[in-house]
């Protein structure tokens, strides 16, 4: 059931067609893991909790810094040296009081990273580095969860979602680990479009509305303000999703 | 033959480039690559020690990731588009 109050806050969305009640009370049931609250991660929480996503995970083991600022929208001044999932939960818990945040501060490891999307519905990718990737890529796709993945640089961005035994997963498209290279150049708006997108493709696979990049690397050329879309497939020697069937 | 090459993130920061029509002699994705490389050292880059495209490095003929069709020899025609992405990681 949606409350009097949720049905004008969420008023604007349950116009969207195919969305509806029926979407919407999917959106609220739904548990969703950000791993991650950076440039990605903060704005695909933000766009969740105001979207009504019931349950919102959020995971990060970092602190705020300074330099974090430029693209880090839940992440004010006031807030250098604090948690970041503490900084988020709290502005996240204020912009829509009607749904639950839960903040983990942690950071992703083998030992934790299957533990830590348990409950989660669908994980949303918030990371900076392909390492930690894989270890949420590898455990959704165990566990059979969603996946949103995206990654910035400069004014680019590349978005996939892996449904896992039915689409290739971040291991089919990058077969090695790449060498970490930092600090990442990254235009804040580059990274707040992104994680905007996540957050679209998430509502879209928990609500099963329209058709998720799946399949597909969507590559946002924000310099010559262009999409590119390419084909990505499932390779039968991937370690990751390669012993899922096919349904 | 003619083929346009795109290029993207820091494959189009070190050349300054995004997208070029090239003109070369040649039937493979390798001809290309390697014609790149000759105008273009920095590309040198996406290359490992036997002159091989390093995995994390991707190449799309025509929409199509290469490991899927022939790696370096997959064949190219006059016309083709290859879109080379370096990898994305930030967040």
């Amino acid at each position: 059931m949606l409350s009097e109050r949720e049905l004008v806050r969420y008023g604007r969305q349950l116009l969207v067609s195919k969305l509806g009640k029926d979407g919407q009370l999917k959106l609220k049931r739904a548990r969703v893991a950000v791993i991650g609250v950076g440039g990605l991660g903060c704005t695909s929480s933000l766009y969740l909790a105001l979207a009504g996503v019931g349950k919102l995970l959020i995971v990060d083991s970092d602190r705020v810094e300074l330099s974090n600022l430029n693209r880090q929208i839940l992440h004010w001044t006031k807030d250098i040296g604090r948690l970041k999932v503490e900084s988020a939960a709290e502005k996240l818990r204020e912009v829509n009081p009607e749904i639950e945040v839960e903040a983990v501060a942690a950071r992703v490891t083998e030992e934790n990273a299957h533990e830590l999307i348990k409950e989660a519905d669908l994980v949303v990718d918030g990371l900076d580095n392909f390492k930690t990737r894989f270890l949420v890529n590898d455990a959704c796709v165990e566990q059979g969860k969603p996946f949103v993945h995206a990654a910035v640089h400069g004014l680019e961005g590349r978005l996939m979602t892996i449904l896992p035994g039915e689409s290739p997963c971040l291991r089919c498209l990058l077969p090695a680990e790449p060498p970490e290279v930092k600090p990442i150049p990254v235009l804040g708006a580059t990274a707040g479009v992104m994680g905007c997108l996540e957050a679209m493709e998430a509502v879209k696979v928990i609500a099963g509305v329209g058709k998720p990049a799946v399949g597909r690397l969507i590559v946002v050329d924000g310099l010559a303000m262009a999409v590119e879309e390419v084909r990505v497939e499932r390779r039968p020697d991937c370690p990751a999703c390669s012993r899922r069937q096919q349904p | 033959m003619r083929v346009k090459v795109k290029l993207f993130a820091t494959l189009r920061e070190s050349t300054g480039v995004s997208q070029l029509d090239l003109e070369l002699t040649g039937s493979k994705v390798a001809d290309v690559i390697y014609t790149l490389v000759d105008m273009y050292p920095q590309l040198s880059s996406m290359l490992d020690s036997n002159g091989k495209l390093k995995k994390f490095y991707k190449v799309f003929l025509n929409g199509r990731d290469i490991d899927h069709i022939k790696g370096l020899d997959s064949p190219i025609k006059e016309g083709d588009v290859l879109a080379i992405f370096p990898p994305v990681a930030g967040g």
